[in-house]
């Protein structure tokens, strides 16, 4: 281990650890944007800079300079601070001044950099450079010349992180720009990260092209649910529609990435038309006289099965698992869906929670299924036909009713996974916490207050479900309440909150 | 307790009465040899200095051209929220381009509502807009049959804000 001093604070770190990770270490930021933590280290911003053992003549790049055995490094010397004026200087000799039209204002460092550390005028008078400001890279991608500080990001990003080389750098000195390669637009299917790693709005999505701008927008903190790798996401919404999904890093699970299926899936969460109130025989009735008809058709239990979505959380699942018991429900089994995965990130399993829902006793639909008397399908899931033949009633508790909505006995409402509130395991075990990014209203309540009136069960709040969750999951570690007290609603600040399975 | 004030007594002049009389009659006539100040509204309009604080309206610049780019400072510091924005793309999907498409200029409203029920006339999105392309008119009479007649579109602020000629034109000479 190596021991160094970084603005007056002492910090042990292992040898080859870079300056700028040692300060992150204490938290103390060193403005960069070439270097990022999942692609590696370049060099050529010259933004992070940093003075070594009172070096003034020639500072240091932090994200390249490896730490030494009793270092003095200085982030925010009279000198680092002059230099990095200068840098910035540099940088926006030709940057536009396009941040009015900007997708990317609000959210780029540049911009936030050049108020922070910048000199916040210039000295050069010239005419800036100018160039084609709608480069399509691919159908996902737009480039514009003009914004482009060429921290070449993008073309590390394929070539480290995806091993191909679908754009590169043209020409030199004041003329270069990032380019589409001899192939033709960009193909790659995780192609829409180079979007998040600009620092710059010389990358925007086209599909999130000027629809808002940020600052009106809330975010939330979540997990994306359409595969079982569980990336960590942060869906940006305004007025009540989801906008896009963009990854959050986590560097156990997904790093800094996600793919594009996942990122553009955020459309099919936006609903026109959902089940509001509950039904019974297609009349709408009260919540309890809907539960009271569940109840009632249910009996004593025999003969029927609970058939539960893998998008429900782990709570949720819990709290059905609860109420089968109470009511002597013998079968309960999840759902299953299915996409193309691949190498990368993508998994088969197209739900994000099927390891909790087998870790809670759910179990897969038998081929060969019982005779069923009735059958209950808990959240949006495809339920094979072979259980509908010889039912006596059907109960629905979802967001879209869909074709089985007419079959149904009683539809009860449920909310996407966009609404919820709780947690899901991922293939690895790991339980995350999932975040509402959207309020679906009064008339829908959340799916685990629907099965805790159904089941007239003991515990009432959020947090005694919680307990009665951890104590079906042996193999988690049991996580405390307050820990989920920040799991609230989609305006709150976001905050993150992994929760890491004990794996032995 | 309250101060108890004693009343004067009046003067046995003051006691005439007839004097105040002649007073007022005397004002009354001064008044009627003055030059007029009322004006016969609405066929008469009074007359505005140049930054007098009415209805905001969105203009266009000489050639027809749409300067707002919807980038929603407006919006943003508008302190009633009063304005809300629908930014749109020129030349993309849904063109929202009122003349011809200059590859020049990326953006402009796809709609643009000024609630006038809400608004305060404080002037903070012309002063914030940083086109110039909003600005507070000399308009001030506003009213309607209904409330959605007075939430302007992007149509009536148009109308309303007229065209200003535009030296720059930044989008042409590029």
């Amino acid at each position: 281990m190596i021991k160094l001093t970084i603005d007056g604070r002492e910090v042990e770190v292992e040898p080859g650890t870079t300056v700028l990770e040692a300060a992150s270490k204490l938290g103390i930021e060193v403005p960069h944007y070439c270097y990022h933590p999942d692609i590696g280290i370049d060099g050529n911003c010259r933004m992070c800079l940093c003075e070594v053992n009172g070096n003034t003549n020639k500072l240091a790049i932090g994200c390249k300079f490896p730490v030494g055995e009793g270092m003095d490094v200085k982030t925010a010397s009279d000198a680092v601070v002059k230099a990095r004026k200068g840098v910035l200087e540099f940088l926006l000799i030709n940057h536009p001044l396009d941040c009015t039209i900007c997708d990317q204002a609000g959210e780029c460092p540049l911009q936030d950099y050049a108020y922070r550390f910048g000199p916040g005028d210039s000295r050069f008078r010239e005419p800036k450079r100018k160039g084609p400001k709608t480069v399509e890279f691919s159908d996902k991608v737009m480039f514009d010349t003009e914004r482009c500080i060429l921290c070449t990001r993008c073309t590390r990003y394929f070539e480290v992180v995806r091993d191909s080389r679908p754009i590169g750098v043209e020409n030199m000195g004041g003329a270069s720009t990032i380019t589409l390669g001899p192939n033709g637009p960009i193909t790659d299917p995780y192609q829409m990260n180079i979007i998040d790693i600009c620092p710059v709005g010389a990358l925007t999505s086209r599909d999130f092209r000027f629809k808002q701008r940020v600052w009106f927008m809330d975010f939330a903190d979540t997990i994306c649910p359409g595969c079982e790798r569980g990336c960590n996401i942060t869906a940006g919404a305004y007025q009540g529609k989801l906008l896009r999904f963009t990854p959050r890093r986590n560097p156990e699970v997904n790093k800094s990435w996600m793919c594009d299926d996942g990122r553009l899936s955020y459309k099919t969460y936006n609903l026109d038309e959902r089940v509001r109130g509950a039904t019974v025989a297609g009349e709408s009735v009260a919540m309890d006289d809907a539960l009271d008809k569940v109840v009632e058709l249910v009996g004593d239990g025999s003969g029927v099965a609970i058939l539960a979505s893998t998008v429900d959380t782990c709570e949720e699942l819990a709290a059905i698992g609860e109420f089968a018991k109470l009511s002597n429900i013998e079968h309960i089994w999840h759902g299953e869906k299915s996409w193309e995965g691949d190498d990368f990130l993508k998994l088969p399993d197209a739900t994000p929670n099927t390891a909790g829902a087998k870790a809670l006793g759910f179990t897969n639909v038998p081929d060969e299924a019982p005779a069923l008397r009735g059958l209950i399908v808990a959240g949006d899931v495809g339920v094979p036909s072979r259980l509908l033949e010889s039912l006596d009633f059907l109960v629905l508790q979802t967001p879209v009713a869909g074709a089985l909505g007419e079959a149904a006995v009683v539809v009860l409402p449920g909310r996407t996974a966009l609404e919820k509130k709780g947690s899901w395991m991922n293939h690895d075990g790991r339980r995350q916490a999932v975040k509402p990014a959207l309020d679906p209203g009064a008339d829908v309540p959340a799916d685990w207050e629907i099965w805790r009136d159904l089941a007239s069960a003991e515990w009432t709040s959020f947090a005694e479900l919680l307990a009665l969750a951890n104590a079906s999951l042996p193999e988690v570690a049991a996580i405390g309440t307050d820990e989920y007290s920040t799991i609230v609603g989609p305006n709150e600040q976001a905050q993150h909150l992994v929760i890491q399975a004990a794996k032995s | 307790m309250g101060k108890v004030v004693e009343r004067k007594k009046l003067t046995w002049f003051q006691e005439l009465y007839l004097p105040q009389v002649v007073q007022g009659l005397g004002m009354t006539f001064k008044q009627m040899f003055k030059k007029e100040i009322t004006l016969q509204y609405p066929e008469e309009r009074q007359q505005f200095y140049d930054d007098y604080r009415g209805a905001p309206g969105l203009v266009k610049d000489q050639e027809g051209r749409e300067k707002c780019v919807s980038c929603q400072l407006c919006e943003y510091i508008c302190p009633p929220k009063a304005i809300v924005i629908k930014p749109g793309e020129i030349g993309g999907p849904d063109n929202v381009a009122e003349t011809e498409v200059n590859e020049n200029v990326e953006k402009a409203p796809k709609e643009f509502f000024i609630d006038m029920l809400r608004c305060i006339y404080c002037g903070y999105c012309e002063e914030v807009c940083p086109e110039e392309a909003i600005f507070m008119t000399s308009m001030y009479e506003l009213n309607g049959q209904t409330r959605a007649e007075l939430v302007h579109d992007k149509d009536r602020l148009y109308e309303i804000g007229g065209t200003r000629v535009d030296t720059i034109q930044k989008w042409k000479g590029k």
